[in-house]
């Protein structure tokens, strides 16, 4: 009897901790529910990595914008009238940086699909996100770049809100750099002739690109 | 209690709230600017929402309401649980992802606006709860874990946020880890004194429990 006064009397001066712990549990399961969401399953730190993992868990359908190849069409049209797969990149003709890295990847895929004879399975398209690339600017980049027309296409974006639509849609965030330059994710995106972005690959794998696309080109020819 | 104690203590409280919504102000009314480029965005407007919500915190410690606050002890024995909390969010803040979300998602904006005054309010709720030792081992994890982050900004060779330059990215990682050192220096001037006159007596701020 008095060992049960003694106990009562001192929880009424201790506060219990069990509330505290129940708390603390909460705090914790809730915490670590934002890391696992703000790191996608602690997969990703970084912004572009979560972008690629994105796409690569959910292709996404892109938006059906108008461009210039010169010809004014969309890009839907000229995914699905192409029944090849599309490599995309982003590119400005004006850059001295990563583009020239870009072009020179893409000139050596070129080479790869006309040795290898996919340009029945492959294409490359170059789009550029900058307005001052008009058609001739694109014409001449495309000369620069000894570009086989039948394998490497470009286009361009007239409209700012089309464009912003598209580099919104592909996840492509432009940042202007000193010397009128841009920083922008470039990235090898994998693209199906249903106007799908299935794959984005980093610059520096381009043979994981054209293996990413030749896939894409066999699942979608074997399907009826 | 005097009535001239109360009126001065009454004025007190305001001028700290009146803080606490500047410091809320010029984290939100500049936001764009402050976005813009990565080392105002982490270490001018993260700092600013914390520092709106730490002034809260100690406007309502001193405030009316403070008996209120008192009965959150229940939950909060020791400050464990809003130390913990503050950790929480301020972990999450450093995910480059999730600060690039907030420029692009205005829910994650809004959720950003709201966490870490959140953290700040708990860090001046909890942290007078807390006996130095346990101080000492939630600052111990928030340095650590700054530091960390800000020698990761600065070795990796990719961007870690689409919206911002790299150099911006090494610049902001050497001002982290300085912020986890000025922080832990701060932490360490406000106690040397009570800490070294005499070790095992409490300071006027533990006071744990009731």
């Amino acid at each position: 009897m008095a060992m049960k006064t003694s106990t009562s009397s001192n929880n009424s001066e201790r506060a219990p901790l069990w509330p505290t712990l129940a708390a603390l549990a909460a705090v914790c399961v809730l915490g670590v529910t934002a890391l696992h969401q703000g790191t996608m399953g602690f997969a990703v730190v970084g912004t572009e990595d979560g972008r690629r993992l994105d796409i690569r868990r959910a292709p996404r359908l892109l938006p059906s914008a108008a461009i210039h190849q010169p010809q004014a069409t969309t890009l839907a049209r000229t995914l699905r009238d192409d029944d090849r797969v599309a490599i995309v990149s982003f590119v400005y003709t004006s850059c001295n940086a990563i583009c020239t890295v870009l072009g020179t990847e893409f000139q050596q895929l070129q080479q790869e699909v006309l040795k290898r004879g996919l340009q029945r399975q492959v294409r490359l398209l170059s789009i550029s996100f900058d307005p001052r690339d008009d058609s001739r600017a694109l014409a001449a980049y495309a000369q620069r770049q000894h570009a086989d027309a039948q394998v490497w296409q470009l286009a361009s974006v007239d409209r700012a809100d089309q464009r912003q639509a598209l580099l919104d849609a592909f996840g492509i965030v432009v940042v202007p750099a000193p010397l009128g330059e841009f920083v922008h994710n470039a990235a090898f995106h994998v693209v199906g002739p249903d106007g799908k972005l299935v794959r984005v690959v980093d610059y520096d794998n381009p043979a994981q690109a054209l293996d990413d696309a030749l896939a894409l080109s066999r699942s979608a020819g074997s399907r009826p | 209690m005097t009535r001239r104690h109360r009126q001065r203590r009454g004025a007190a409280t305001i001028s700290t709230a009146a803080g606490a919504l500047a410091c809320l102000l010029l984290a939100g009314l500049p936001r764009h600017w402050l976005e813009a480029a990565m080392w105002r965005h982490m270490l001018l407007q993260l700092p600013l929402l914390v520092a709106a919500g730490c002034l809260l915190g100690i406007a309502l410690g001193t405030g009316p309401s403070r008996h209120g606050l008192r009965r959150a002890a229940i939950v909060d024995q020791h400050g464990i649980t809003g130390l913990s909390a503050a950790l929480f969010i301020t972990a999450y803040w450093m995910i480059p992802r999730a600060l690039e979300q907030s420029i692009n998602l205005p829910l994650s904006e809004v959720a950003k606006f709201a966490s870490l005054p959140l953290a700040g309010l708990l860090l001046a709720a909890s942290h007078r709860r807390a006996s130095p030792v346990i101080q000492l081992f939630f600052l111990g994890n928030f340095c650590w874990m700054t530091a960390i982050a800000g020698m990761q900004y600065q070795n990796l060779p990719q961007r870690l946020c689409n919206a911002y330059l790299l150099d911006d990215q090494l610049a902001t990682g050497a001002g982290l880890v300085a912020a986890s050192i000025a922080v832990a220096a701060a932490w360490c001037a406000l106690h040397a004194k009570a800490l070294l006159s005499n070790p095992d007596a409490p300071t006027p701020h533990a006071t744990t429990g009731t």
